[in-house]
């Protein structure tokens, strides 16, 4: 077990007892499981529901967590992966997002390459949301938070082999999608009026 | 798509060090696969961090860390207390453990049945005074019972608004107090879901507003003009805005010259004393007559206003409304503030003959020239090469050095032609965050230029636009712009100028307005509605339930909860949460919201009168802040960053315009300038001066100035509010501990014997200076009344220490010299005091203001709840009102014999819940009651 790894390990112990370490634990995951769920659902409010939700049930199931020799943060997201699951089965309708699209510049670089880079980004996250469910959580696993394919395996209950196929298929059809869509792409919309 | 290199990024290979493994893996195994796939998927990987929604919202970041917290303690409590009784006799306790998890399994709902709910405010401690407050559950709920059971501590009246069955928005009637507690319980009966479930315990919701400056004592003088500076000439100026940073925005038919600040009037030592003295006006003239001294009290309090005059028209910080001693209890409560007030309803006094005019101008704004086709209209010869936004020196016939602007680099044919794209559905109940906080029609089509704040350099930053508008972070401005077929086309340029502009969208509305979102987005009317259209131009509707027509436009206040707009000709503020209006008859100028968004300000022609009036944020509850003579026109609204003033410009017929400043909180005017053609005061961002344009005669004769002032913040502080300011500090510091050390430092005396265990407890939340009275009667030394605030965590309610101060004045200090401390206590029920001024009027009264954490029962505000003494004598005829808008209770007297004071205030006071006032507040006075003459710090 690599140093950082033990680290984590004792810190998750000492959680177990002391109120102040699992606050460290949150600070330090809290973002990737944020991402993680706004990245599934592309709405910011289910996404905080789904974090605290996340949280709330590792909190209160810390006391019988064992250490499997993944990260915690695997396990964190398997939890989200089910409240999220949850949170479509119990969903009548489907939500409709007023702003999809990246923030703002922030003034560090240029607008332009600000404003290009964020919409292909859009595009991409785009595309991957339109991929059938077990590919999207893969590629969203792997490319939105870089983990590893052991670990993605261990959060879907898959192989490695699998989540390789998965990512597989999930970025040719990504590129399609994109590879259509970047003759089809307005460069700039009209106003449409209903 | 651009992963191949051509942008400069590198192509990932096989063997590359800089390749994921995994990706290698999947897909650098098979030497027949897809060459193209590796790169690509490397490429995907770097835009990770420009997903959406990558980072949580930071408050809700720390509410739910608060949470979690919380719970872990308590679970962690449980486990010692189970583990403690378990070992003490485990036999008998097993026994009876078994029997009561068999009657909880049997009784008490699972945890999946229980209601729940969250909140983004939860454990927030730095919310907007109009921030409102959304609850989500997790089940759909019984609406009636639970907005029955809904409490708000300390109390507001507010309203409930179920956006869907699960989803409830708390909106506070009025602005919430600065720097407070509050907590939203909902009784655990009442917090019922529509299938009979119920919660496990009461919801409770804590959140805090933020700190924010609030004056201790009102100011006493208003600012003075210390110079007025020249920054450039501008030929058809059209507007002014000031941005991030001190950079100044102008938008102007033609070009502008920069002339580096250079100093037109600055005036003598002597004569700022006699400004100060007398207003500090570079000129004053009359166009204000009656003003009244602060907002008035709410309809519900019956407060009639008798409007007051201007005692003399070179004494510019005089004004204020009077109000008659021997009027009946319910009359107005209108300190007569200032020397020479005159008697209510005395007509103005003649305006003295203005100096003469630095530039020869008449008031009359120059024509429009039409914009050449390339959007500019240049004065001096075309320059060589029309394509930089960047102006280029270039000589005016007239003789004049200017900078004049080339060309458009987009002329209209050479815009890329916008395509369509799908819009989907309508949102309603948009998450408004702050924006641009005025949206107006949009005028002529000019250049928009960026000033230096030294008036030493410009850029053209737009050409030919109307409707120009900054991002409220400074980086962006957007215009609309004329665009093929009639049509205008929405355009975006940064700021620094380094790029060349972007094209959004297109309108085929002859006027389209916009305003900026505080995440990047801008908003926009449309014929059809409003749409949010993003930089990458994503458009989507915006449903607010109101239409605004060609001719309309309108203005979102910061808090993004409210809608000014001008649907068909009448004034309306439309509160977007619960989609009520309030109109707005007469308005004639604004509104404008004030920098925290808690306040409105706008001008009403009523009779052909016009009032400067103030209203909480949603338009409710106006009061008349300053009354124009007749005939007098009242414009170009501008709040100061602090939100203590506001700036703006009075006229007469026939006479030039006054640039004038009025406080807020009294109502106070000072006249800076009396000027032809003076418009568009902005603010800077330390309020420290104020920019108009200046419109001259001739095309290039129009002006920016700036008239520096005299510190707003601290001028005209009496010696009473120099000892409330170390004491602030001294308290701030306390509630910041140990780390702030070097403030306290400031204003502690040397030889002070003060323990530092009494410094820096560092264990309070908020500090509250409540009171400030002096103890000599040379005012030079003072008791100042602090309280300490804890917050309530789950083990001990809301408390409070109480610490008096001694502060003495010597050398142009305040020190702190002496603190005595109470224990540590919790705060009693019911409204209580935060923070009291007193203060003297020349005709004899005296006023004392009180301000409160909740509202008032305005029933319960009677001759019964308040006394005042003199000695062992007690005072009748005074006066009471309360404002809920500034949740100010003034209580006026008239003239006092001499002998220490001590007014009380106490039951049956009670708030909007008939809480009654927990204990009695006292406030003690030697006898010395400070006046309103300005005393520098000094």
């Amino acid at each position: 077990m690599s140093p950082a790894a033990n680290d984590e390990a004792r810190l998750v112990d000492r959680a177990k007892r002391d109120p102040e370490a699992f606050g460290v634990l949150y600070d330090r995951y809290v973002n990737q499981i944020y991402r993680f769920a706004a990245a599934r659902l592309r709405n910011p409010q289910a996404a905080e529901d789904i974090t605290s939700e996340v949280f709330f049930k590792a909190l209160r199931a810390l006391p019988r967590y064992r250490s499997t020799g993944h990260p915690f943060s695997a396990w964190l997201y398997q939890i989200a992966a089910n409240a999220i699951a949850d949170h479509h089965r119990g969903r009548r309708h489907p939500e409709t997002e007023l702003e999809e699209a990246g923030d703002v510049a922030d003034g560090a670089e240029p607008l332009e390459e600000t404003v290009v880079a964020r919409a292909e980004a859009a595009r991409v996250w785009a595309a991957i949301a339109a991929l059938p469910e077990q590919q999207r959580m893969a590629m969203t696993l792997k490319y939105a938070e870089d983990l590893r394919l052991a670990e993605i395996g261990k959060i879907m209950g898959k192989t490695e082999g699998a989540i390789k196929l998965l990512i597989h298929r999930g970025t040719r059809s990504v590129r399609a999608a994109l590879a259509v869509g970047r003759w089809a792409a307005p460069p700039v919309p009209e106003e449409q009026v209903p | 798509m651009n992963w191949r290199g051509a942008s400069g990024r590198r192509r990932a290979r096989r063997g590359d060090p800089g390749v994921d493994p995994d990706l290698l893996a999947i897909f650098g195994e098979d030497e027949d696969a897809d060459p193209e796939l590796l790169p690509f998927a490397q490429h995907l990987l770097s835009l990770r961090d420009l997903r959406p929604g990558s980072a949580p919202d930071r408050g809700f970041q720390r509410g739910l860390r608060a949470r979690l917290l919380a719970e872990a303690h308590q679970r962690r409590a449980r486990r010692v207390d189970v583990g403690l009784k378990l070992g003490a006799g485990l036999g008998l306790a097993g026994v009876a453990l078994l029997a009561v998890v068999a009657i909880v399994v049997a009784l008490v709902p699972p945890p999946s049945q229980l209601v729940r709910a969250q909140s983004r405010q939860s454990g927030r401690h730095d919310l907007a005074p109009t921030q409102a407050i959304q609850l989500s559950f997790n089940r759909p709920m019984s609406e009636q019972r639970v907005s029955q059971g809904l409490r708000i501590r300390p109390a507001v009246p507010f309203t409930v608004t179920w956006t869907n069955p699960r989803h409830l928005v708390i909106r506070p009637r009025h602005a919430l107090a600065r720097n407070v507690s509050y907590v939203v319980t909902i009784a655990r009966g009442a917090a019922r879901a529509a299938d009979g479930a119920e919660a496990a315990r009461p919801i409770v919701i804590p959140f805090g507003t933020a700190v924010g400056h609030t004056p201790v004592v009102p100011p006493t003088a208003g600012p003075r003009v210390t110079a007025v500076v020249e920054l450039a000439l501008v030929d058809g100026a059209a507007g002014l805005l000031q941005g991030p940073g001190g950079m100044l925005y102008i938008s102007a038919v033609g070009p502008i010259a920069p002339t580096g600040t250079r100093t037109i009037r600055r005036l003598p030592l002597a004569t700022r004393h006699q400004a100060a003295a007398g207003g500090g006006a570079e000129a004053a003239l009359g166009a204000l007559a009656p003003l009244r001294p602060e907002a008035a009290p709410p309809p519900s309090t019956s407060v009639s206003r008798s409007p007051g005059t201007r005692a003399s028209p070179d004494v510019a910080p005089s004004a204020s409304a009077s109000s008659s001693p021997n009027s009946p209890p319910t009359a107005p409560v209108s300190p007569q503030v200032g020397a020479g007030a005159s008697p209510a309803g005395q007509a103005i006094a003649p305006s003295p003959t203005p100096p003469a005019p630095l530039l020869t101008a008449s008031p009359a704004p120059p024509p429009a020239p039409s914009p050449t086709p390339g959007g500019i209209a240049v004065l001096g010869p075309p320059p060589p090469a029309a394509t930089s936004p960047t102006i280029r020196p270039t000589i005016h016939p007239g003789g004049l050095a200017v900078l004049s602007a080339g060309p458009s680099p987009l002329s209209p044919a050479a815009r890329p032609s916008p395509t369509s794209t799908a819009i989907p559905a309508a949102t309603p109940a948009p998450a408004f965050r702050p924006l641009t906080p005025a949206i107006a029609p949009a005028g002529p089509f000019v250049t928009v230029f960026r000033l230096t704040p030294d008036g030493a350099s410009g850029v053209a930053l737009l050409h030919a636009v109307r409707g120009a508008r900054l991002a409220p972070d400074g980086t962006t401005v957007a215009g609309w712009a004329r665009g093929p077929g009639g049509s205008q086309v929405l355009e975006v340029a940064n700021t620094a100028g380094a790029r060349a502009v972007e094209v959004l969208m297109r309108s085929s509305l002859p006027d389209p307005t916009c305003a900026w979102l505080d995440d990047g987005h801008l908003l926009v009317s449309t014929a059809a509605g409003l749409l949010s259209v993003g930089l990458d131009g994503h458009v989507a509707p915006v449903d607010t339930g109101v239409r605004i027509g060609p001719e309309g436009y309108f203005v979102l206040a910061p808090s993004g909860l409210d809608l000014y707009s001008v649907p068909g000709g009448r004034p309306t503020v439309t509160n977007l949460t619960t989609l009520t209006a309030v109109n707005l008859p007469g308005l004639v100028a604004g509104p404008v919201w004030s920098p925290d968004g808690a306040h409105l300000a706008y001008v009403r022609r009523v009779g052909g009168v016009e009032t400067l009036e103030l209203a909480t944020a949603d338009g409710s509850s106006p009061t008349v802040l300053v009354q124009g003579a007749p005939g007098a026109r009242i414009a170009d609204l501008a709040y100061s960053p602090g939100g203590g003033f506001l700036a703006f410009t009075t006229s007469r017929p026939g006479g030039p315009p006054e640039l004038t400043v009025a406080a807020t909180a009294t109502g106070m005017v000072t006249t800076l300038s009396a000027r032809p053609g003076i418009a568009d005061p902005v603010w800077n961002a330390g309020g420290s001066a104020v920019s108009v344009l200046q419109q001259g005669p001739r095309r290039l004769a129009d002006a920016v100035l700036t008239f520096r002032l005299s510190d707003v913040g601290a001028v005209g502080l009496s010696p009473t509010g120099v000892a409330a300011q170390a004491a602030a500090t001294l308290a701030q510091a306390q509630v910041a501990g140990p780390s702030a050390q070097g403030l306290a430092t400031r204003v502690l005396a040397p030889a002070a014997q003060i323990p530092a265990s009494t410094l820096f407890p560092g264990q309070f939340n908020r500090d509250y200076v409540v009171a400030t009275t002096p103890i000599d009667a040379s005012a030079r030394s003072f008791a100042v009344d602090v309280h300490l605030i804890r917050d309530a965590t789950v083990s001990h309610p809301t408390q409070y220490l109480q610490e008096q101060l001694t502060v003495e004045l010597a050398g142009g200090r305040a020190r702190v010299v002496a603190i005595t401390a109470s224990v540590l206590q919790p705060v009693p029920l019911g409204p209580t005091v935060m923070q009291t001024s007193v203060q003297a009027g020349a005709d004899g009264t005296t006023v004392f203001r009180l301000q409160f954490d909740a509202d008032l029962d305005p029933a319960t505000v009677s001759a019964r709840a308040v006394s005042l003494t003199v000695g062992d004598t007690v005072v009748a005829g005074l006066q009471l009102a309360f404002s809920p808008v500034t949740r100010i209770l003034t209580v006026s007297a008239g003239p006092l014999p001499p002998g220490p004071l001590t007014l009380t205030v106490g039951a049956p006071l009670a708030d909007v819940d008939h809480t009654p006032m927990g204990a009695p507040f006292h406030l003690t006075l030697p006898g010395t009651i400070p006046s309103l003459e300005a005393a520098p710090p000094g």
